[in-house]
């Protein structure tokens, strides 16, 4: 009698099906040491690890240093008007819930021009990774500031330092209804940026990552000893939080526990930005309502029924 | 078996009686005629070396004769050295081989039906049933459900089946049943060419056989043919699958029914191809010649079919105006590398100096799931001086047919593909071996002597008047053995005439004068021969090629041999391993303690040195080369500061915190921000994960290094020590390079 391997019937695609340079484009044209180069990255190695399908995939993105990103992915993408990053991806999840959307924005594009598109986003909760590239500076019109800059910060618009308090978009996006994952990094430790990305891209809704992001030519200065400062990053840590090994752990000095299910906790620890750098998961709920499926109700109806549908409601009221 | 190797050279002595040099007159004459022979050769008829042999010859062989054969050791059959003994081999290899293989594949197939048959049996009771239930107890039908009931009787029952599951298990059986009777009693099919059969086949053979005759082009005609038998074994096995999974009640319609309808031949594996009805074609070598495109096809399309070309192009083959190595110097077509650019085909290339290895290599083939191509050189030669078995010894000795095994199934490394294994001293371009000679005062010496194509050419009558035999008396330095000939560089050619050694049937032997196309020819096949060699890894002598090289070594254990010595078998490839190991460690081990010393020599140096801090620099330089960063073996090193105020050396030993030398990355942290790779791409670069690492710290200043290192925003750049302590401003970069180190 013939004997059968195990495996005989095995007929599943290989594992590994897509590398990191299918999804990989031109090569991007952020400047040197720029913090967008990490997230990109970053991204890439979270789609070879999903195996996501490049057709499958969306990339959309406004204006900006970091709305260049969709050039850099090899998969669909959409470079769209400054500030409308979340309702151009907000529409396309609304007909498509079937695609893997991700919304690349920036710290102009989302809180200022965008911030009302932004409010709208959260609130309707769709199933998206939104990613807010927070170098807190203009720079792709050469260092002008923007509602993140920190207090002070000396620009070509306000060349003896900015007068107002920056906004803070963790607090911000805490503050609006309906919000269901709100976390925060930063790009110079790979490992906590990656590990957050894969987070969101898990989550059921609109996932909302701040990535406190290098511009190592305009802010350099800004930047530079909180890069340096094992001292400046305070790490959320929790089971339910961003999962870091032990290594990954070690190479940081301030960790607190946060639990990210407690909202009213989740807003104490976003005050925490002017003291120091919180990174990790502030708050995630994944049983808020989702408007992508309200949406996704009436998919795959023909034409013909939309139409008799119609009529029928018409004839309602027909004398 | 024993490798061709360790050959025994047989205690034969010769004489060799050289007389006195002649006249310096006659020497010059006698020369200009030797010359004037190399250029054309010509020569006077007194001077052949008719009656002669090679002397060579009677070396080669082994001790025992293989023939007699007996292919399965038993001495029932036995099979002797004639035209012929290849056919007669492959005949009993398919009668004994492939009867146990039909008879073992029908039963098997009589089994499954039946336990089908079964299975479908009790769905038939189980339907009868119910209809038997509802006859007796109709009056109550609209109370009692009887299918329901038919469950909670306690019978004997199976299993309840679908109606998709018995539609397929009806066709199942239907297609098993027909494959079953549809099966011949015929053991293979061999496809022969008209127009040579009766060159090929003589006598009774492959009676138990579908012989059938060619027509046009038989590759063509075999491609067709296999293809249609293989799709329709792939239908009985698949349905043999089927059947097998519903009687062990593993098949699931969701995973099954999709796999199954897209069932083809290369789904199936190794122990349900080995149960084909094999092809077998039988072709000999100028038949396949003209019909390369098609033969070429047929390897590719990959299919399990078995080519067998007979080769009988002896030198002395009786069309001698078209044979290869005659003065137009042509090169022959090597059907081995032809089969080789193939890559996925098993080849054999033999002799039939050894049956034993002849009857593995079939019988592996056939078993195999690749295209197989056997080259055999048929055996026997009327015109050979010698006998058959020691021509074919000598065909291979000779590199004019060296043996050669290719499975590319073998292994996975690329060296272990291969055999060369059965060729004679196999790492030399020919066979060293040694003459014994008795000479003229009675004192017995031994020279030195290669077994060269010549010597095999001279074995044939016809060709040994073609050489020139040098009278004793006329001997100079210009003559030198041909194997020595071949090696020399053009300018020490020039003058000098090659010769080899015969023998007469007095046990004289004689030096005979070797003509350029002998030589031309020579040349050509220890070309093939060396690259041979190369692409079997021989000339490599690298630990990793050693190792892999083993596998072609194992002695020869067909399959079916490995499935009955099993442990035996995998004892003997653990310990191959473990002594190919122990070959790298040893090597490892040695590396390391030589590297100590050097790192031990430079502290030493360092110990004695004026200037401190630069000679610990310098030592990087004799360090190891290692891609990890390499710390200094002892926890402290003491350094002597060097004191320039006034020229006397005032020892100041200070301890110092170990550094890495060398500059590294730690890769892992790296943030890929394009910031090193993008101002320093001589220095550093990306990795397959896009992290960036050193590829060559030498190509950039270290000033470069530490600047990356003071850019890089996750600070994973090491710069480690200065390769060069005499760049500018060495010690100012020293300081900001030590925050990083």
């Amino acid at each position: 009698m013939i004997t059968f391997k195990p495996d005989f019937c095995d007929v599943e695609l290989p594992k590994s099906q897509y590398s990191l340079d299918d999804y990989s484009s031109s090569k991007a044209r952020w400047c040197s040491g720029c913090g967008g180069h990490t997230i990109l990255n970053s991204v890439q190695k979270l789609c070879k690890e999903e195996q996501l399908p490049p057709e499958k995939t969306v990339f959309v993105s406004g204006i900006g240093c970091s709305s260049r990103f969709p050039h850099y992915m090899k998969t669909y993408g959409f470079h769209g008007l400054h500030g409308r990053a979340f309702p151009v991806a907000s529409g396309v999840k609304f007909r498509r819930p079937d695609l893997n959307v991700f919304v690349i924005t920036g710290d102009g594009d989302c809180c200022s021009i965008g911030a009302g598109h932004w409010v709208h986003a959260i609130r309707y909760n769709m199933n998206m990774v939104a990613l807010l590239f927070d170098n807190s500076i203009y720079g792709l019109t050469k260092k002008q500031t923007s509602p993140t800059s920190p207090l002070g910060t000396v620009s070509n618009t306000h060349p003896t330092g900015s007068i107002l308090p920056p906004i803070n978009p963790i607090q911000a996006t805490l503050g609006l209804p309906n919000v269901s994952f709100v976390a925060q990094t930063v790009d110079w430790k790979p490992a906590h940026l990656h590990a957050t990305i894969r987070k969101a891209y898990e989550h059921k809704g609109l996932a909302f990552v701040r990535i406190v992001q290098r511009c190592p030519i305009w802010m350099k200065d800004s930047y530079e000893p909180t890069v340096h400062d094992p001292n400046a990053i305070t790490v959320l840590n929790h089971q339910k939080g961003i999962a870091l090994n032990e290594k990954g752990m070690k190479s940081f000095r301030h960790v607190i526990e946060h639990d990210p299910s407690d909202i009213v906790k989740a807003r104490e620890v976003a005050e925490l930005v002017k003291e120091t750098t919180p990174i990790g998961l502030f708050y995630q709920n994944e049983n808020n309502s989702r408007y992508d499926e309200y949406g996704a109700h009436n998919l795959g109806i023909s034409p013909e029924a939309r139409i008799t549908a119609i009529d029928t409601m018409m004839n309602r009221y027909a004398v | 078996m024993k490798p061709k190797e360790d050959i025994t050279t047989p205690e034969l002595s010769m004489d060799w009686f050289v007389d006195d040099p002649a006249s310096e007159t006659e020497r010059k004459a006698f020369w200009r005629t030797v010359r004037h022979f190399y250029r054309t050769g010509e020569k006077a008829n007194d001077v052949t070396g008719k009656g002669m042999t090679s002397a060579l010859a009677k070396l080669i062989t082994r001790e025992k004769l293989a023939y007699p054969f007996s292919p399965d050791g038993d001495h029932k059959t036995t099979i002797d050295l004639t035209t012929d003994a290849h056919m007669r081999l492959l005949n009993h290899l398919l009668s004994a081989h492939q009867k146990q293989n039909r008879k073992r594949f029908k039963s098997q197939l009589a089994e499954l039906i039946n336990g089908l048959k079964e299975l479908l049996k009790v769905d038939e009771v189980d339907e009868a049933k119910v209809s038997g239930l509802k006859e007796t107890f109709g009056f109550a039908e609209e109370l009692i459900a009887f299918d329901k009931l038919v469950e909670v009787i306690p019978e004997k029952k199976h299993k309840d089946l679908t109606k998709e599951q018995a539609d397929r298990l009806q066709s199942v059986v239907s297609v098993l049943v027909s494959g079953l009777s549809g099966s011949t009693d015929q053991l293979a099919t061999v496809i022969v060419p008209k127009e040579i059969k009766s060159k090929l086949i003589t006598g009774e053979l492959f009676d138990e056989l579908l012989l059938v005759e060619g027509e046009r082009d038989v590759f063509d005609q075999a491609y067709g043919l296999v293809c249609d038998e293989i799709h329709a074994f792939a239908e009985l096995m698949k349905s043999e699958r089927i059947g097998n999974l519903e009687i062990s009640g593993d098949y699931q319609e969701d995973i099954h029914d999709e796999y199954f309808e897209h069932f083809t031949w290369h789904r199936l594996l190794e122990e349900e191809l080995a149960l084909f009805r094999p092809v077998l074609l039988i072709v000999d070598h100028n038949y396949l010649f003209k019909h390369l495109s098609s033969f070429s096809r047929l390897l590719a399309s990959n299919l399990p079919v078995n080519v067998i070309v007979v080769n009988d192009g002896h030198i002395s083959a009786p069309n001698q105006l078209v044979s290869w190595e005659d003065a137009s110097h042509q090169f022959r077509q090597e059907l081995a590398l032809i089969v080789m650019a193939h890559r996925n085909v098993y080849l054999l290339q033999v002799a039939m100096n050894d049956p034993q290895y002849l009857y593995n290599g079939l019988k592996e083939g056939i078993q195999s799931v690749c295209p197989t191509i056997y080259h055999i050189m048929t055996a026997d030669n009327p015109d050979l001086n010698a006998g058959a078995h020691l021509q074919s010894e000598a065909v291979v000795a000779g590199r004019y047919f060296p043996a050669i095994k290719y499975d590319p199934n073998k292994t996975d490394k690329q060296f272990g593909k291969f055999d060369l294994f059965q060729n004679i001293q196999p790492q030399n371009l020919w066979p060293k071996l040694k003459l014994k000679v008795k000479t003229s005062d009675q004192a017995e010496s031994e020279i030195d002597v290669a077994f060269t194509y010549a010597d095999y050419k001279a074995m044939f009558g016809a060709k040994v008047e073609e050489l020139m035999v040098i009278p004793s008396a006329q001997y100079s330095e210009d003559l030198i053995a041909l194997a020595d000939y071949l090696t020399l560089k053009e300018k020490h050619l020039y003058g000098k005439i090659p010769f080899i050694w015969l023998i007469d049937d007095r046990n004289q032997l004689h030096r005979a004068a070797v003509p350029n196309v002998w030589v031309v020819s020579c040349q050509e096949r220890v070309d093939f021969w060396s690259h041979l060699q190369n692409i079997a890894g021989l000339h490599d002598t690298s630990e990793k090629v050693k190792s892999e090289r083993m596998v072609g070594k194992l002695p020869l254990l067909t399959t079916s041999d490995q499935n009955t010595n099993q442990p035996a078998y995998e004892k003997m490839v653990a310990q191959l391993e473990k002594k190919s190991e122990a070959r790298i460690a040893k090597i490892k081990e040695e590396s390391m303690f030589k590297a100590s010393q050097r790192v031990v020599s430079a502290l030493l140096r360092l110990g004695q040195s004026s200037d401190g801090i630069e000679s610990l620099i310098r030592s990087g330089e004799t360090g190891i080369n290692s891609s990890e960063p390499e710390t200094v073996l002892e926890q402290k090193v003491s350094v002597q500061e060097r004191q320039t105020s006034d020229k006397e050396e005032k020892v100041n030993e200070e301890e110092v915190p170990v550094t890495s030398k060398e500059a590294w990355v730690e890769s892992e942290d790296c943030t890929s921000c394009n910031d090193c790779v993008d101002k320093y791409g001589h220095i550093f670069t990306y990795n397959d994960e896009k992290q960036a690492f050193i590829k060559d710290a030498s190509k950039g200043s270290y000033e470069e290094l530490v600047k990356a290192a003071e850019n890089c925003p996750a600070g994973c750049i090491h710069p480690g020590l200065p390769s060069n302590p005499n760049e500018a401003n060495m010690e100012a970069l020293l300081k900001r390079a030590e925050k990083f180190n």
